[in-house]
């Protein structure tokens, strides 16, 4: 077997007997014998220390857990531009109604159904066009109708308004019995 | 390193698609994703008959969200059911779309007329969509 051959074959014994432990360590990415003081495997080029980038853990927290943070405040800021706060669901039963009466009407184009009453705002912020949900029973108490009205208005921190919410009839007048009203939602100040 | 950084890039996208508002009137979420949420109960059918082959019907019920996002209600589903038990489906927009608060419920009331054959016996309810309660009504 020619010299060099043999030589090859026997590398990894030739290794070993150069292995000296307290000079010598195991590279434990490329299994190399590499200076025991090493940071770097100066063969695979390795960073050995858990502080290297190329460390999946290290780069996690590091880089992609901070990186995330500050994608996500700064989505979170962009999308309050957007859509600012306050958001009623966040104060919902804040505007309640204190007092609510239904009253008929004949207009030009048929009977309409008006609804008026006095609402509370019992948060501290002030909101704009509430919504109403408008129930209406006949004398069975039977819901037999039922109308999503809105009222333009706006109700500041702690005060009063008075509402009327215009309604379309679809039945005949004698089935609208009785009614009751709701706050389903409403605006803030600008706009949303 | 390049695996990290399509990671980082991946998770940025997937939180801009999931936060960021898909419209410019700042809708925050996709109703496909939150459609359990809503849910029509105590659906009600009263038919009133007004001419030979013409049914007026009034459906009335509550819609419930058992979600934590507001909704604002477009579109219901109705399916309808004669008394030979032909089924048919009604898609309703809601003339004045209205919103759910989360953990609420609000009632919705539908007037439609069918020409079936037969007088309508039972309804079925569903809301078919609805946009982010708090962005502006479309």
């Amino acid at each position: 077997m020619p010299k060099m051959a043999m030589l090859w074959k026997n590398r990894d014994v030739l290794r070993m007997t150069s292995f000296n432990k307290d000079e010598n360590k195991i590279c434990r990415y490329c299994a190399e014998c590499i200076p025991v003081a090493a940071k770097l495997c100066p063969r695979c080029r390795q960073w050995l220390t858990f502080r290297s980038f190329r460390n999946p853990i290290f780069m996690f927290i590091t880089v992609i857990l901070p990186f995330l943070g500050v994608m996500a405040l700064f989505v979170r800021f962009a999308g309050n531009m957007i859509n600012p706060p306050p958001y009623y669901s966040d104060f919902k039963d804040s505007i309640q109604i204190l007092k609510s009466n239904m009253n008929w009407a004949e207009t030009t184009t048929g009977p309409r159904l008006f609804l008026t009453g006095i609402l509370t705002n019992q948060s501290q912020i002030a909101w704009r066009q509430p919504e109403f949900d408008c129930r209406f029973f006949d004398s069975k108490g039977q819901m037999v109708d039922a109308v999503s009205g809105y009222s333009s208005l706006t109700v500041l921190p702690g005060a009063d308004s008075a509402f009327r919410v215009s309604v379309n009839p679809a039945l005949s007048s004698n089935s609208y019995s009785s009614f009751r009203i709701f706050v389903s939602n409403a605006k803030n100040i600008r706009g949303y | 390193m390049c695996v990290c950084g399509v990671i980082a890039i991946g998770s940025f996208v997937f939180i801009c698609a999931w936060t960021w508002p898909n419209d410019r009137d700042g809708s925050r979420y996709d109703f496909a994703w939150h459609r359990r949420d809503l849910e029509a109960k105590n659906v009600k059918i009263t038919v009133r008959p007004q001419g030979t082959n013409e049914y007026y019907y009034d459906v009335s019920g509550f819609v419930t969200n058992k979600g934590r996002i507001p909704w604002r209600i477009q579109d219901i589903e109705l399916s309808i059911t004669n008394s030979q038990g032909t089924p048919d489906v009604v898609h309703a927009s809601m003339e004045n779309s209205f919103v759910v608060q989360p953990h609420t419920e609000h009632a919705f009331a539908l007037h439609r007329w069918t020409s079936m054959t037969n007088v309508v016996v039972a309804a079925e309810a569903r809301v078919e969509n609805a946009q982010d309660g708090n962005a502006l009504e479309k």
